[in-house]
């Protein structure tokens, strides 16, 4: 609709610019829509993933914290449960206390230490933002399933050596246990899921060409 | 190393990067963070009342009550600059991905990402003089809890504590790291691929 000759909204250099002064009318979804589509190729590829991967993480956490025991059972236990195998293997005194699983954690006794060992401690983070990445990138779902096939399993071994490593570390140096455990192991957490993932994309865009 | 698969040789490349340049900056941090956690401390309490000030003692925060009590009563955390360390994983990001872009670009988002880093950090505190106190009430034995509980409910109820751990805690375990990867998939745009606007990647008959 035209107001004094002036059209309700027009087009200036690819955005959609609505005269705001003389229309009653707010932006409309359609409008924020087309204002994004009009965007550099750049900067739309970039948001549409960003908005699709927000969504991936939120659907795994609302999953996650309703059905704690799922993930007690299918990934912090059998996460644990090597990761004790291997700090034994390694001569270090390891038992594991499953009996608080239900509570969302399992007990590592380490040399008669007690150290609480939740989802944050065995990278748990890594497969949701590894699997929210994937399923956000614009490839077919084919390459997706293949993604989800390699980053599942790296990010839960690494979750493995990553417990196996605070193990060590509680054991031989209690006092660094905190940094590592916040910092030094969160930081490469973030590296090692982001390696998968460039991988992947490189893989896939590969795959491409050929 | 022409046989280095491509993709392998990309990801480890940003890898070794990634961890050297973090690895720089955590040695810088052990230099800057009282600094860091006295503009954090500066800014809250020109923001917040008197009641609750922050000070920084041996490169770590302590919060001072004042009115919770007939004397202040000043809690110390220990250790609490590392959870302000997601903002070397974010800047670390930032400096060990190669984009075609200017410097000018770079630096400008590192310190874009690290200023909304810094005001969540800043969000944290206000947070952190709920969750501080109450921890501390609870700690006590049975009398001691009982009356020093009912003057901290005045002044921070149980029921708002209550929401902010529970913001707090998420925000730590999940939207922390979150918050640094969506920085960087924008920032990294072009080295992840994301500006093509083609036919999803794989499609090709």
């Amino acid at each position: 609709m035209a107001l004094f000759g002036i059209p309700d909204s027009f087009k200036v250099a690819g955005f959609h610019i609505r005269d705001v002064q003389n229309s009653e009318a707010t932006p409309t979804l359609d409008d924020v829509t087309y204002a994004i589509e009009m965007m550099s190729p750049s900067i739309h590829g970039a948001l549409r993933f960003c908005g699709l991967f927000i969504v991936g993480i939120a659907a795994q956490i609302t999953i996650h914290e309703s059905s704690p025991m799922f993930f007690g059972v299918f990934h912090l236990l059998p996460v644990s449960w090597l990761a004790t195998r291997i700090l034994v293997l390694l001569g270090v005194q390891a038992e594991l206390v499953t009996r608080h699983l239900a509570q969302g954690f399992c007990r590592l006794d380490l040399s008669g230490v007690h150290y609480a060992v939740t989802h944050e401690c065995t990278g748990i983070i890594a497969v949701f933002i590894l699997a929210a990445a994937v399923m956000a990138y614009p490839v077919a779902l084919r390459e997706r399933a293949r993604g989800l096939l390699l980053a599942i399993p790296a990010v839960t071994l690494f979750g493995v050596l990553r417990l196996v490593i605070l193990g060590i570390v509680a054991q031989a140096r209690p006092l660094w246990i905190e940094v590592f455990h916040v910092y030094i192991m969160e930081l490469v957490t973030i590296a090692f899921a982001m390696f998968v993932f460039i991988y992947w994309v490189e893989e896939a865009h590969g795959r491409d060409r050929h | 190393m022409t046989d280095i698969d491509p993709a392998l040789r990309k990801a480890t490349a940003f890898l070794a990067r990634f961890i050297v340049v973090a690895g720089v900056l955590y040695v810088g941090w052990a230099f800057l963070s009282a600094l860091y956690l006295s503009t954090l401390a500066a800014v809250f309490n020109n923001l917040a009342d008197e009641s609750v000030q922050y000070a920084v003692f041996r490169d770590n925060l302590a919060i001072v009550y004042n009115d919770v009590q007939a004397k202040p009563l000043v809690l110390a955390l220990a250790d609490n600059d590392i959870f302000f360390m997601n903002l070397l994983v974010v800047v670390g990001l930032l400096l060990a991905t190669p984009i075609d872009g200017s410097t000018l670009n770079r630096v400008g988002w590192t310190l874009g990402a690290g200023m909304l880093v810094w005001m969540t950090h800043l969000l944290s505190l206000f947070a952190g003089e709920y969750l501080v106190i109450w921890d501390f009430v609870d700690s006590l034995p049975g009398d001691q809890a009982l009356s020093l509980g009912t003057a901290v409910e005045a002044r921070f109820p149980r029921a708002q504590e209550v929401i902010f751990r529970a913001i707090f805690d998420r925000w730590r375990l999940w939207v922390r790291p979150t918050l640094a990867l969506l920085l960087w998939f924008f920032f990294a745009r072009g080295y992840l691929r994301l500006d093509v606007d083609t036919a999803p990647v794989g499609s090709n008959p």
